[in-house]
């Protein structure tokens, strides 16, 4: 359907703070691209700026290829959710589902047809004539959703929609919501932190810090292979280990850390001096202590139902290793264990974060 | 003394203080008028201590007195509506200033409230003058030829009293704006609507509550003004307040005084309840 360009996209507030430094994105028709940050990266601003309610300071934002940058909000037919909400309190649901159709002057028999369908969408029939003040904060995020549904906008723009349904609910509208984008095929920009729902609606996933995109690929990629050391901290968890380079050959690259020298994959063949090692806690395996690459021995564990949370002190540091939790023994507190991982799986950061 | 018996008095001595002020300012005064009210009154000999409905039953059989309350409810909606035309888009200016000018227009604002009404009265009256400041400005940008009769009458009134009420509006809605989320007129937009549709269908309706409050405030405060109808109404201008003053004052029926008073004020109570319970109605689903 349409195609979003945002080019080198910046706001500064008065005086000074640089809420968005510069984002470059290029979002394909009908593609669901998450804006994944923690608090204050500036998701909500970029969010704000695509909607036409911030003026940027610097930069584009373009439609099928026409420059929107300073185009009023109105004539841009993009849905939005705020974070907020922001429904119409003194309207009804239907009121507040009804208002961008009667904007578009559609016929009245259409306008019902699409109040009813988007109210369905959502699972709200039958709240019609409740006011805002008489919905539950889950309800409201719903009624917010149908409101830019109902008005099929080119654009939908949704800013943490889902950030306070409980989880069941949560995990129903992202399977809900995902489908309709598709069916639909909206193109759709979400901003969350919240790093499930970013990785199980997205086609891409920019993962945001300090105002810029640290990082952009598929969900796999963006977990499996980051290039910058704060997406392997911030997206899952990640084991930091400082190693020394000794040397390359054809396939790998020699480190020592401690008193052990490993291989990992090869590095710059320039790569020398310290380098700081990555790697997840679920790529590290437990054995007895005799077949592990290396041994060391369990700190505290922590029993999750599904898994265990190990923490082992090692010639590494203290590692954490996330073990399913399989029928049989599992080793106990004070117990010496032998770990093993992949050589593939000890990642090291390529890229650094651009500090713009 | 149990529990209970102390916290079934204990609202009542808490409140004690503010009750005996009510009581001795407010409640015992206005008894009093009432029961005046009803008292005969004889040209000759003053007040009596009999009682009859004959003062009520004069004025309501006198078409001078109609006219009068008539006269003081069109000056008070009058001042009302031009508070509420001025005093919205006021306040929503003023909203959106930045913080710095926003507190000196504030002063600027409730200026009229920090000023003695008599200075205040007496400044307009040079003012509003045949040959005041207004008439000549008039005449000389063309607008008019002769001079606008301002001072005695009903405009000159209007006008003074509209200057003096307008803060009692901006306050209430400005109340009522600070409480709206600026992001419901964003979403507005982003559904199509421009800048005034979004301004009448979404913004004006939110600010409906304070608007009515806002009226309310200043129609009461309008119809028992007293200072600004006296001064610039003048004689010739009479509106229900001044007349009460004149009977108490001038004719010495004080007995026909309280019965005006007493009709002014059941007069002025029936609006704000009107109107109050008319706004819980309409607003009680959509602000609660
Ligand atoms: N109107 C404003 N004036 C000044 N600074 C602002 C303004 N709006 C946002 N900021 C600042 O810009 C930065 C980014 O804000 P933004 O709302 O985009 O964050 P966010 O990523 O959406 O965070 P969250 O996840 O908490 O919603 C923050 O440091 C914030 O304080
Ligand atoms: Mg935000």
């Amino acid at each position: 359907m349409s195609t979003l360009t945002i080019r080198n996209l910046a706001k500064t507030y008065p005086p000074n703070v640089r809420a968005v430094k510069s984002i470059d994105l290029e979002i394909e028709s009908g593609e669901f691209v998450s804006l994944l940050g923690s608090s204050g990266c500036g998701k909500t601003t970029t969010l704000q700026m695509v909607a036409g309610f911030v003026t940027p300071s610097a930069g584009q934002v373009l439609l099928d290829g026409r420059d929107i940058t300073y185009l009023e909000p109105d004539k841009r037919d993009m849905g939005v959710v705020f974070q907020s909400y922001a429904l119409f309190p003194h309207m009804t649901v239907a009121q507040n589902v009804r208002f961008g159709l009667e904007m578009r002057k559609l016929p009245e028999a259409q306008i019902r047809e699409r109040v009813a369908d988007a109210l369905m969408m959502v699972q709200l029939g039958g709240l019609d004539s409740r006011y805002p003040s008489e919905l539950s904060g889950g309800q409201r995020q719903r009624v917010a959703i149908a409101r830019v549904l109902a008005i099929r906008p080119r654009v939908l723009l949704l800013d943490e929609p889902m950030s306070n349904l409980d989880a069941k609910l949560r995990s129903e509208m992202h399977v809900e919501l995902r489908g309709l984008q598709k069916r639909l095929g909206i193109t759709t920009i979400l901003v969350t932190h919240d790093q499930v729902e970013a990785m199980t609606m997205s086609d891409r996933i920019a993962v945001m810090a300090n105002g810029t995109i640290a990082e952009l690929g598929t969900p796999q990629e963006v977990y499996d292979i980051p290039s910058t050391e704060f997406a392997f901290n911030f997206l899952g968890q990640s084991n930091t280990i400082t190693a020394k380079v000794l040397g390359h050959d054809d396939a790998h690259t020699q480190v020592s850390i401690g008193s052990s020298v490993i291989q990992i994959p090869l590095r710059d063949a320039g790569t020398s001096g310290e380098l700081r090692l990555f790697i997840r806690p679920e790529r590290l395996t437990l054995s007895s202590p005799e077949t592990g690459i290396i041994t060391g021995r369990v700190a505290t564990r922590l029993f999750l139902g599904n898994t265990w949370t190990y923490e082992i002190d090692s010639d590494f540091g203290r590692l954490r290793v996330i073990k399913v939790n399989t029928r049989g023994g599992q080793p106990g507190e004070g117990e010496l264990v032998g770990i093993n991982w992949n050589a593939a799986d000890m990642q090291s950061a390529s890229g650094e974060l651009a500090d713009v | 003394m149990s529990d209970a018996s102390k916290s079934a008095s204990q609202p009542w001595l808490l409140s004690f203080p503010s009750l005996a002020l009510f009581l001795g300012l407010l409640v015992v005064p206005l008894a009093l008028t009432a029961i005046l009210s009803f008292n005969v009154f004889d040209s000759m000999m003053g007040t009596q201590d009999d009682y009859t409905f004959g003062n009520y039953l004069e004025i309501l059989s006198d078409s001078y007195y109609y006219e009068l309350f008539l006269r003081t409810a069109l000056m008070s909606a009058g001042v009302t509506l031009l508070c509420i035309l001025l005093g919205v888009p006021e306040t929503i200016i003023l909203s959106r200033m930045q913080p710095r000018y926003q507190g000196i227009f504030f002063v600027m604002i409730l200026g009229p409230l920090l000023i003695s009404v008599v200075v205040r009265t007496l400044g307009w009256s040079i003012m509003l003058g045949r040959e005041g400041l207004i008439n000549q400005s008039l005449i000389s940008l063309g607008l008019i030829e002769a001079p606008l009769q301002l001072m005695y009458s009903m405009t000159g009134v209007v006008i003074v009293l509209t200057h003096v009420m307008l803060p009692f509006m901006v306050i209430a809605v400005w109340t009522t704006l600070q409480k709206l989320d600026p992001q419901v007129a964003d979403a507005a937009r982003s559904l199509g609507a421009g800048s005034w549709t979004t301004f009448s269908r979404v913004i004006l309706p939110q600010l409906l509550p304070g608007i009515l409050s806002g009226a309310i405030i200043v129609f009461t405060l309008s119809a028992s003004a007293f200072a600004t109808p006296a001064l610039i109404g003048g004689r010739r201008l009479k509106v229900v307040t001044t007349s009460i003053y004149d009977e108490f004052l001038h004719s010495m029926n004080w007995p026909l005084g309280a019965a005006i008073a007493v009709l002014l004020l059941i007069g002025i109570v029936s609006v704000v309840m009107g109107s109050n319970r008319y706004i819980e109605r309409k607003f009680k689903q959509v602000f609660s």
